[in-house]
């Protein structure tokens, strides 16, 4: 190690001290720091890690999945954690320098499991990383104003993954796109996924978007993630699941051995997170049995359906970044309330970390909310009103507009259970609004 | 209410073309003329389909680049098709990808040109510079607009598009954003009643407008009414509109 990376680290830790010091959150500054210093750090930081590196991408449920996998490793290994979600080098930097002391490196049981930016999967192997692993979860439309197009990205995952022969990978098989990148380095790919056919649907839930791969399905899990010919055999896989009395109840089959376990984050594509960080757990040679035992008492990670009292009433947040997760959420607020009355509010902000381009709205397949309307249905943010009009083909009520800080108020007058819907600027801002208004007093512990 | 006649509108490509929410332009044209009156039925048309020729609107997306590739070698079947819309003044909305192939041709980095089918008197060549961002136009006054003046979308392409016939008119021109090329201000290209443009947004939600002129002109042939149309209540998609412009082209907001 250069001197120049001692004082980027001796840098970056004082001023994640100084944030925290001052109430702010250290999730990218030190990090930051750090990159401009030594640029060779963030390569040689990864390859200190005794137990390995563990990259978690893919469009939608990167943040769950990894909570998920440090809550059920938590016992084997420290790990090393970019908790915040801040998922390009200067957030798995700054989780890096937090945990390396210049004296005596990382603690020999540390193990790395870091959430990373689709586009910043390549981007990571040419600056040097080196992953152990790589758990790619699936590939959806989002935020394509910022990322061109998504077979362009499993270009460049191909093309990365030639430089880092040693990494293994470990890939949704329910996703025909991502089977087909494991198939060109089979050698070093494990498979995991769903094979319950009770839960496959006939059609997609959402535009099934498979490219100009010809596929032919037998069913639908969510959006164009099914079981289809030519699948490739799972290692893990989930074989049932049945929702009632606020928790999943699965099935999970590891090799050879079947598991029976139960989760209590609702959605369907919380199933495909529990079967990721499992299989994650299985790549790192735990006991798959006692671990998969830990999922019943994983709680959902930051805005990913949490559960938060304001003033007293129950409210579910859920953070929809693209149509999948905006078409899956309201089927599971179906799911969720069964007939009874409800309300939904819906954050839209176009700023950069949203994606600009709202054209997305019109992917999402709203039918779920037809059979059993929301009693109340409003929206806020800087483009609330194109979500309205999104809204008004296929609901016929009347959406109402709100501003953020009526939110709270808003919800005072409402009876029956209510969801909040957010991209994820629109995440922050509310979750600051309802802190300096005082209807919060703490958050859950997950960031 | 006064009974219109069938409407059959055509979506080429439904499973390749699919990009950015441009199936809300399927259901902007269907709502309207489901509220003035018309029972509306959408054919959508695959590679290897029958030809669809007895469409009375038809709508052409955008797709990924591995989708396009697939939609140009079936693409010469619909010469007929454009033939068609050409001699009859078909209405017609193309979107990005889907304006690309119906121009002249489309001419990519170290490939062929592909061949288009020039009902739009364009070519596009392929360019490093993307250009992604909101886009507002002033529409061009020759298509005898309905208000508002302007016209919002949001383009992501990196094709440029050039006229090779510069009699024809543009959509609009660019207020803020890059049209066509990033250059001369034009967006899109008319011809007869046919539109092309890269405007995402999707387009015909957002411009009532622009609904109104395609479905306005598909009544006319019938010797209908277009003024039915008005009694749609288009109030939240104006309400949006404006909000973008404010928004975005403050200068233009009135």
């Amino acid at each position: 190690m250069t001197i120049r990376s001692y004082i980027a680290i001796a840098v970056a830790n004082v001023s994640r001290a100084g944030l925290l010091l001052l109430g702010r959150n250290a999730t990218t500054l030190p990090g930051l720091l750090a990159e401009k210093i030594a640029p060779n750090l963030y390569p040689y930081l990864l390859e200190q890690i005794p137990k390995g590196v563990v990259f978690i991408t893919g469009t939608n449920g990167k943040t769950t999945t990894t909570a998920m996998a440090r809550h059920l490793l938590a016992e084997q290994f420290t790990i090393i954690s970019n908790v915040g979600g801040s998922n390009l080098i200067r957030g798995h930097l700054t989780a890096l320098v937090a945990n390396y002391s210049i004296i005596q490196g990382f603690k020999d049981n540390t193990l790395a499991l870091l959430e990373t930016d689709e586009l910043f999967v390549a981007e990571a192997i040419n600056l040097g990383a080196r992953p152990t692993a790589i758990a790619v979860l699936n590939l959806f439309r989002d935020q394509l104003d910022r990322f061109g197009e998504i077979d362009s990205i499993t270009r460049k995952w191909e093309k990365a993954l030639a430089k880092s022969p040693g990494t293994r990978l470990l890939i949704n098989s329910n996703d025909p796109r991502l089977a087909a990148l494991g198939k060109k380095y089979s050698e070093r790919t494990e498979y995991f996924g769903l094979d319950a056919p009770a839960l496959l649907l006939p059609k997609p839930s959402s535009m099934a978007d498979t490219g100009d791969l010809s596929v032919e399905y037998s069913g639908y899990y969510v959006s164009h993630m099914g079981n289809y010919k030519g699948e490739p055999e799972k290692t893990t896989a989930l074989t049932s699941a049945n929702w009632g009395e606020e928790h999943w109840k699965i099935t999970l089959q590891v090799d050879t051995e079947t598991i029976q376990a139960s989760l209590q984050t609702p959605g369907r594509y919380n199933l495909f997170n529990a079967v990721a960080a499992l299989a994650i757990a299985k790549e790192l040679m735990v006991d798959t049995y006692s671990v998969a035992n830990r999922l019943e008492s994983f709680t959902p990670a930051f805005s990913r359906f949490e559960k938060v009292y304001i003033d007293g009433k129950p409210i579910w947040l859920v953070l929809v970044k693209n149509p999948v997760a905006l078409s899956e959420t309201l089927a599971t607020i179906q799911e969720m309330v069964g007939g009874s009355t409800y309300n939904i509010i819906l954050g839209s902000n176009d700023n950069i970390a949203d994606g600009k381009d709202v054209s997305w709205y019109f992917d999402a397949d709203i039918s779920s909310l037809s059979g059993n309307p929301p009693a109340n249905c409003m929206c806020f943010g800087t483009r609330a009103r194109d979500m309205r009009l999104r809204l008004s083909y296929g609901l016929e009520q009347e959406v109402s507009l709100i501003n953020l800080d009526e939110v709270a108020k808003a919800i005072g007058g409402l009876s029956g259970e209510t969801f909040i819907l957010t991209t994820y600027t629109a995440t922050l801002e509310l979750r600051e609004t309802l802190t300096s208004q005082g209807h919060i007093k703490k958050w859950s512990t997950h960031a | 209410m006064h009974k219109l006649p069938p409407l059959t509108i055509v979506h080429l490509y439904p499973e390749l073309m699919n990009t950015y929410g441009d199936t809300g332009n399927i259901a902007a044209l269907e709502r309207y003329a489901k509220l003035a009156g018309s029972d509306v039925t959408v054919i959508g048309y695959a590679p290897g389909d029958a030809v669809p020729s007895s469409g009375d609107i038809y709508f052409f997306g955008g797709g990924q680049d591995a989708a396009q590739g697939v939609v140009g070698s079936d693409l010469e079947r619909l010469q007929p098709v454009v033939d068609r819309i050409r001699e009859k003044q078909i209405p017609l909305l193309a979107i990005c990808g889907g304006y690309q192939l119906l121009g002249s041709a489309y001419l990519p980095f170290d490939a062929d040109p592909i061949k288009g089918l020039s009902l739009f008197p364009v070519t596009t060549r392929a360019s490093n510079d993307r250009m992604i961002g909101n886009c507002i136009l002033t529409a061009n006054p020759a298509l005898a607009l309905e208000d508002p003046s302007t016209i919002v979308g949001f383009e992501n392409h990196s094709g440029k598009t050039e006229y090779i016939d510069h009699r024809i008119n543009p959509l609009g021109t660019v207020v803020v954003g890059s049209g066509n090329n990033g250059a001369d201000k034009t967006e899109g290209c008319v011809v007869d009643n046919a539109i092309g443009c890269y405007l995402h947004g999707p387009l015909l939600p957002k411009n009532p407008h622009i609904t109104k002129w395609l479905l306005g002109h598909w009544l006319r042939q019938a010797g209908e009414d277009a003024t039915l149309l008005n009694t749609v209540n288009n109030s939240i998609a104006l309400e949006a509109h404006r909000y973008i412009v404010e928004r975005y082209a403050p200068t233009l907001a009135a």
